[in-house]
């Protein structure tokens, strides 16, 4: 085969269709790399206000930098069906699912949602590129996979306040608009699909918008969601919202598979806390085989929630002369758990929650020590000292508001 | 609907054998082969009308003696005809090589050329045979599944011990030493002269996509001298053709009650949760059975017939990475009547010549498999199918039938064509001529198969012969993948016979022996 170039190389970060836009809101200018684009960490000084957005009123976030995929064909949901964890067969047009997929070893590549657009379409959303993996299991199958991820804006509009907000701008009412389903609908002659999902634990939504109409969107949801206390929030908000919300994410809780160097850094579904989505009764998909085996002899680890009890940490600072320090943002350095002097764990990202008043954090334990209520040792570094302190294992998600699955009467 | 015991997907040498082995086991059989006749790759058909001969192998290295002996096959039933003149290769200056039956009739032959050469022949044939003590003995066996053996698969190797005890750790040095080789290294260790350097390489590269100077060419080197107890270029014939042995072995299958039907293509394998179940024919109708055994290549049988969508990603990834490479094309040319070879009597013309002067030579010819293009000067091998045959002629015209090497499949910027085939066709008269003068005044027609041809024709992958290449990393634990080499397959009820399993190509039939014992194991 003659050598083509096709490499392509971006010099700078890309740049999303609502950077116009949120460039000059963001009085911090601070911004982080999230798959090569530009994203705001906060737009004010510090994230708090935009915390307080997300359970309180209502926060705007620019999601477009999440890789969008477009399946369509007629083998398409038998295509998928096989490929990810969740039953795809009894997923309706205009529902979405949650999902992991694995690989053969029954390791977790990626996660993200697949929505089913028509009978024949879906979108599926990831943290990271998945184009290879989708197509190399799409071989042989009717139906083409387009990487829609720059074709494709997309706003996170999550809080109490975010339906009706909604329900101002969009032709349609989303009020029987259920948890993890969508519509099609247009705002202000753009036409949009609202899902209701997000990644804070709210009530919340997400919105797919055509990049040409993305300003257009913007703009009427800041100026219809002023009176509601619409914020443009960043990404340190969203962290911590989903820390309480006990949502993983890609890279940081987890390694994918695919990247993973040695196979203790992999992880199977049911090591992450998302057993409830491997379907066991469906007839294959990737991974079964390896995991079927895992279930049989229980899985080697478990994703926990834990709470850092208050009264020994601020004992601990006290001692060392200090007023207790709490992170100010979500952090996301591997920290050791022990069970009687042994390490038994380690979490992954943890922040104070503002609105639980409690220093809360996710990790991986060993099944044995993984029951509600376990006490487990802590590592914090005080003045440069490493401590223990105490820390309990709890059910996740942390904050869990009603309002995130329920519709108003 | 009859329900089979068994379906064969091909009628190959090996298809043919695991149905009768099958069929004697006592299970009911059913060969599907998609061609107007069964025989695979040991067709001998009338190519022209009045004229007969070998469409791929005119001359059979060797058959597995354990075949022979479990389906009660004599020396009456198949008739092999074993020429004391095995091989004759061309030289310049009608200085040609006679390999005997005889080794030391060799030495003598080879003496005119270079003396040295001839005195190391005896230890050189002596050599060869102790090796491929070794592979008689390791092709018995199915290969181990790694990388964890367990203790019955470690003891069903114990039938290496007796090799292992007669040639000692000296024999498995040389064994080691030789299969991971190249031809070009070998024959520096024992030959000097050129056209003997050449012709031997020519073995080590026999239907395969490398040249004399890449490794594990030593390796195919053994593979084609099996049971040839130290004659080397060990080619003998079968009274009638090739298809000969195709036909007895249906014939003792029909003996067992195995059913045969020919023109019936399987479309796909038919499959519930990795279970076999039966297979769909091309017309949309199915053929159930609680077993099929695959006798076409890894390709066909799992990514035409299992299809892509019901492949695991790692299972997919191994059989897409399986090498086929077809290299060769074969030429037929019927001739006006008997062509006088330079020096060589008519009474030596019933054996294989070849053209192949040099090592160099064939490493040259063997560039143009790594450029995608025809060898100008190829390496040729042919016989006189009429001679050995003499009714395959219904008069006086002969038919001479090369194997052209290299020929790839994979051309660049151009396709296989008229073309294309008229430009090979005039490179192997210009060469034949050297040989053969006047060769080119006594050609009636030619008809040829390009790899594309025979991938067409037989369904084989690439055009390969061996149903892959024969290189060591497509050797026994890794022919065909890693995951399939025990004949058995993911997929529940799906067994692979042909050559494209342990221990690969060749009319042998090794291959079904190891499938049909595993079979009547589970």
């Amino acid at each position: 085969m003659i050598y083509k170039n096709n490499f392509h190389a971006e010099t700078q970060l890309k740049l999303s269709p609502f950077f116009e836009r949120t460039s000059k809101l963001n009085e911090s200018q601070e911004w982080r790399r999230w798959s090569g684009y530009l994203s705001a960490t906060n737009y004010e000084l510090s994230h708090e206000n935009e915390y307080f957005a997300i359970r309180t009123k209502a926060a705007l976030l620019d999601i477009s930098p999440l890789y969008k995929y477009i399946i369509e064909g007629p083998d398409t949901q038998k295509y998928l069906h096989r490929l990810v964890t969740r039953n795809i067969n009894i997923c309706k047009i205009g529902q979405v699912m949650y999902t992991p997929w694995c690989d053969e070893d029954g390791k977790v590549i990626d996660d993200g949602t697949v929505q089913r657009l028509s009978e024949n379409t879906f979108r599926i959303t990831s943290a990271e590129p998945n184009l290879e993996w989708l197509q190399y299991n799409a071989m042989g199958l009717n139906l083409k996979i387009k990487d829609d991820s720059k074709n494709t804006a997309a706003l996170a509009l999550q809080g109490p306040n975010s339906r009706k907000i909604l329900n101002t701008v969009a032709k349609d009412s989303l009020d029987q608009l259920k948890f993890f389903w969508m519509i099609n609908t247009n705002i202000k002659d753009c036409p949009v699909s609202i899902s209701r999902t997000g990644y804070t634990g709210d009530l919340g939504y997400e919105i797919w918008i055509d990049p040409k109409d993305a300003l257009t969107v913007w703009d009427i949801l800041l100026e219809k969601g002023k009176s509601y206390g619409i914020t443009p929030t960043g990404l340190h908000a969203l962290d911590i919202s989903r820390i309480e919300a006990g949502l993983i994410l890609l890279d940081v809780d987890y390694i994918s598979s695919r990247h993973a160097i040695i196979e203790s850094r992999k992880s199977s579904p049911y090591e992450l806390g998302l057993g409830w989505a491997v379907k066991m009764n469906k007839k294959n998909f990737i991974g079964k085989k390896a995991l079927e085996k895992e279930l049989a002899r229980g899985p080697e680890w478990e994703f926990i929630g834990i709470e850092i009890e208050w009264d020994q940490l601020e004992k601990l600072y006290r001692e060392a002369g200090l007023a207790p320090g709490l992170p100010s943002t979500a952090w996301r350095t591997s920290t050791p758990l022990y069970y009687n002097n042994q390490q038994v764990g380690y979490a992954t990202s943890g922040a104070w929650s503002p609105i639980l008043k409690k220093y809360i954090a996710l990790g991986h334990l060993k099944s044995n020590f993984a029951m509600n209520g376990t006490i487990l040792d802590f590592e914090v570094k005080i003045e440069h000292f490493r401590k223990l302190t105490k820390a309990k294992v709890v059910k996740t998600p942390f904050f869990d508001p009603k309002r995130k699955r329920s519709c108003p009467k | 609907m009859k329900h089979y015991d068994v379906i064969v997907i091909g009628s190959g040498i090996n298809s043919l054998s695991s149905a009768a082995l099958l069929g004697k086991a006592g299970k009911s059989v059913l060969v599907l082969e998609a061609r107007n006749n069964i025989g695979g790759m040991a067709s001998t058909i009338e190519f022209l009308p009045g004229y007969k001969c070998n469409i791929i192998n005119d001359t059979i290295k060797w058959i597995n003696p354990k075949l022979l002996q479990e389906l009660h096959i004599t020396s009456a039933d198949l008739q092999i005809i074993k020429p004391e003149i095995t091989h004759i290769a061309l030289g310049e200056n009608s200085k040609h090589i006679y390999f005997h039956r005889d080794v030391k009739k060799t030495a003598n032959s080879i003496k005119n050329l270079s003396e040295k050469d001839a005195n190391n022949w005896e230890d050189f044939t002596l050599y060869i045979k102790k090796s491929t003590e070794f592979l008689e003995r390791l092709y018995q066996n199915t290969p181990p599944k790694l990388p964890n053996i367990n203790v019955l698969e470690a003891l069903s190797m114990k039938n290496m011990l007796n090799p292992i005890i007669k040639h000692g750790t000296r024999g498995i040095v040389d064994l080691l030493r030789t299969t991971p080789m190249m031809m070009l290294e070998m024959m520096d260790e024992w030959f000097e002269n050129d056209l003997l350097r050449g012709t031997l390489s020519s073995i080590g590269v026999h239907h395969s996509s490398l040249g004399p100077f890449s490794a594990s060419t030593g390796y195919n080197f053994l593979h084609q001298h099996l049971y040839s107890n130290g004659i080397i270029h060990h080619n003998t014939f079968i009274k009638g053709g090739t298809f000969k042995f195709a036909k007895l072995l249906k014939t003792i299958a029909e003996s067992y009650n195995v059913e045969f039907k020919i023109n019936t293509k399987v479309k796909s394998i038919k499959l519930d949760n990795e279970f076999c179940k039966g297979v769909i024919l091309e017309n949309n109708d199915e053929i159930n059975s609680s077993i099929i055994v695959s006798g076409v290549d890894p390709k066909n049988t799992f990514i035409n017939l299992v299809g892509i969508p019901n492949l695991n990603p790692n299972f997919h990834t191994q059989v897409r990475n399986i090498k086929y490479r077809g290299s060769i094309a074969r030429m037929h040319f019927l001739l006006k009547k008997l062509p006088k070879i330079h020096n060589i009597p008519i009474a030596n013309m019933d054996t294989m010549f070849s053209i192949c002067p040099n090592i160099e030579y064939l490493e040259r010819a063997s560039d143009s498999m790594k450029y995608g293009c025809l060898a100008d000067e190829p390496s040729i091998s042919f016989c006189f199918p009429t001679i050995i045959n003499p009714d395959f002629s219904s008069d006086e015209k002969h038919i001479l039938s090369s194997t052209i090497q290299y020929a790839p499949y994979y051309l660049r910027n151009q396709q296989w064509g008229s073309e294309t085939n008229e430009v090979l066709k005039q490179t192997v008269i210009k060469t034949l001529e050297n040989y053969i003068p006047g060769f080119n005044k006594l050609i009636e027609s030619c008809t040829i198969y390009s790899p594309k041809d025979l991938e067409k024709e037989f369904g084989i992958s690439e055009g390969n012969l061996n149903h892959g290449e024969m290189t060591l990393d497509q050797f026994m634990f890794m022919r065909p993948t890693i995951n399939t080499a025990q004949y058995k397959t993911p997929f529940n009820n799906l067994y692979l016979c042909g050559p494209g399993t342990h221990p690969g190509g060749g009319l042998h039939g090794t291959n079904a022996l190891n499938s049909v014992k595993e079979i009547l194991k589970n």
